[in-house]
């Protein structure tokens, strides 16, 4: 990106704060170690969501959803900017989910690179993401700390309007030089490093690496299944996961009602449950299901993994096992 | 502690029960580098076992997936043992039916090698119950100044007033997503169909944060004389919300008014049944 430019910390921290208290926009610090209960995308997908309201006054009025508030993030990861691309291709894709989109027009996000793993399961790099993000059109602005409490930021065409307004609120840039630009590589390289050495394996995933793998697959998640507690966590906290459940609830003597969508996941045993039956009533089953749709109907359809490699599954397992996991041991004979 | 000696020995004790009876054997397996939670059946499948000390895993757990009727070899620590305790009172395991290998424990580390909380907490460090005690020490020594400590933030809960307890706990269990990880990896939590689950009577609405408020109310008090505080469901919260904290006050204040500890107690009976010799004595 032509336009980098380097601030100081807190002089940028200071005009985010007053740029939203002047225009009235929500804004979210994402912080590296809190990433659990603040993803992106559960900013765009709430866990629980009201579509509409509807009264029942001879004929059914519905009632729209109110607007949504402006926010602007600051703080996203590589892994959750890759995962926001992937849910707004899946939102915009076919039947086109409003609701989300709606909330993704609103959305500014400034992005931040990682200037260390999280932990060792970190695995951005291995899926083919990150950890450098690059210009993409859901972020703005993408920053990376150096040294002496300085960012470094690129803006893409999204972010100078933004940038524009900071500057008259009392934001101090210079034009990045190109030691700035060998200090973000340096950071960069570092990260990668550590990537690869905690993952223990040097290469990177293209989208059709599954093919040709699948009975491998078949077997290990047959092993895994008496581990699985079917806890749904997995699906809870990863990124780019986006299935939902639809229910009505109706007030019969105020004759009111609403209609509300909540987070579902294909680990609950309910979840595949038809009048007719069941067709993944076993755990293995669905843990087949799961990693095959991460990693091969994913990639079939819109050509990039359904993993970002951000390690969250793994993380909170209390089994201690998630996608990373499982393509490690699919290398290994 | 010597983990591959300990190792050593829980295979020879495996190969003893597969060769004595035609059972199945609830222990850590390997899996790439790692160690997960497996049940194995045949004398071959022994060599994959793994002992470490990154286990946290509860392996008591996956009792829920077997049927009380079949003969079980389980390798336990404190808090397995704990678990099944409690399970024997509420006839959820058949003592006769199940084999424990006990062994000692001192504390299981997280990825950046530090003691889980509720490690830190443990008091039963030697398993409760076993058949064979796979232990290096003789004893292991109580650390009743440091679990002091670490009741701190039940002191804060205490002493706050009842409105700012309210809005606290409000707050807290509010956040609730009902993922249910919870009650999936609980050890106690064995009801066929949780009372949230079920979706045709729909007691719950997920919307509501009050709502959210009273299932968490709810299963403090199912669990009530019943948690053992192995601090799973804490550890896999996406919201971390404290659960523990709200179950072991709740266990305190058993303790104080029943002198009852789940998990510790070795009476015949759970604490929230019907008994007339102890009742009567409560009475007096």
């Amino acid at each position: 990106m032509k336009n980098s430019y380097v601030v100081s910390k807190d002089n940028f921290f200071d005009t985010l704060e007053k740029f939203g208290r002047k225009n009235g926009i929500n804004l979210v610090k994402i912080s590296r170690k809190d990433t659990i209960g603040k993803s992106l995308k559960r900013i765009v997908f709430p866990p629980v969501e009201i579509l509409f309201h509807f009264k029942e006054n001879l004929g059914i009025e519905v009632e729209p959803p109110k607007e949504n508030e402006k926010i602007l993030v600051f703080g996203a990861r590589s892994c959750e900017v890759e995962a926001l691309k992937l849910v707004k291709r899946i939102a915009e894709d076919g039947f086109m989910d409003a609701y989300i989109l709606k909330r993704l027009s609103n959305l500014d996000v400034i992005a931040l690179e990682c200037d260390s793993v999280v932990d060792s399961r970190c695995s951005c790099l291995i899926f083919g993401f990150g950890p450098e993000i690059k210009d993409n059109d859901v972020v703005s602005v993408i920053g990376t700390s150096i040294k002496n409490e300085k960012f470094l930021l690129r803006v893409n065409d999204n972010g100078k309007k933004l940038i524009k307004e900071l500057i008259s609120l009392g934001l101090n840039i210079q034009k990045a030089g190109k030691e700035d630009l060998e200090l973000r590589e340096n950071i960069i390289t570092k990260v990668k490093n550590d990537i690869k050495r905690n993952f223990g394996r040097d290469h990177t995933l293209d989208a059709n690496f599954l093919n040709g793998k699948e009975n491998r697959v078949k077997d290990i998640t047959k092993t895994l299944a008496k581990a699985c507690l079917s806890c749904r966590i997995c699906t809870f906290l990863c990124p780019t996961c986006h299935c939902f459940d639809v229910e009505d609830f109706f007030n019969e003597l105020e004759s009111f009602g609403y209609r509300l969508r909540y987070w579902d996941s294909c680990m609950n045993p309910e979840f595949s449950k038809t009048s007719f039956m069941n067709f993944r009533e076993s755990v293995e089953s669905r843990l087949l299901h799961r990693t095959f749709h991460k990693l091969k109907y994913i990639p079939e359809r819109y050509n990039t993994l359904g993993c970002v490699g951000c390690g969250n599954c793994s993380r909170y397992c209390p089994i201690g096992i998630g996608i990373p996991e499982i393509v490690k041991l699919i290398y290994q004979t | 502690m010597d983990y591959n000696a300990i190792e050593m020995r829980i295979k020879e004790e495996v190969k003893k029960f597969l060769q004595k009876y035609d059972g199945k054997v609830i222990c850590f397996i390997k899996f790439g580098d790692k160690a997960i939670p497996g049940i194995i059946s045949s004398i071959t499948e022994v060599e994959s076992l793994v002992w470490n000390r990154k286990l946290k895993t509860l392996l008591a757990t996956y009792l829920k997936k077997i049927d009380k009727n079949e003969k079980v070899c389980i390798i336990g620590k404190g808090c397995d043992s704990r678990a099944i305790l409690e399970l024997m009172k509420e006839n959820q395991v058949e003592r006769d039916n199940i084999f424990i290998i006990g062994v000692c424990c001192e504390g299981m580390l997280n990825e950046n090698n530090e003691l889980f909380d509720a490690c830190k907490r443990c008091k039963t460090k030697m398993p409760i119950i076993y058949d064979v005690l796979i232990c290096e020490r003789e004893e292991v020594e109580s650390e009743e100044e440091s679990s002091k400590e670490l009741d701190q933030d039940l002191h804060v809960i205490e002493e706050m007033p009842p409105k700012e307890k309210l809005r606290y706990w409000m707050e807290m269990l509010g956040r609730c997503i009902a993922c249910m990880a919870c009650v999936e990896v609980c050890p106690m939590c064995y009801c066929k169909e949780c009372v949230i689950n079920n979706k045709d009577v729909g007691w719950f609405k997920k919307t509501s944060r009050k709502d959210m408020f009273f299932f968490h109310i709810i299963r403090a008090y199912h669990l009530a004389g019943r948690c053992i505080d192995c601090g799973v469901c804490e550890e896999v919260c996406p919201e971390s919300i404290k659960l523990t904290l709200l179950y072991r006050k709740v266990n305190k204040d058993i303790k104080t008014l029943f002198g009852y500890e789940p998990g510790i107690s070795k009476e015949k009976n759970p604490l929230l049944s019907y008994d007339i010799e102890r009742d009567k004595g409560i009475e007096k």
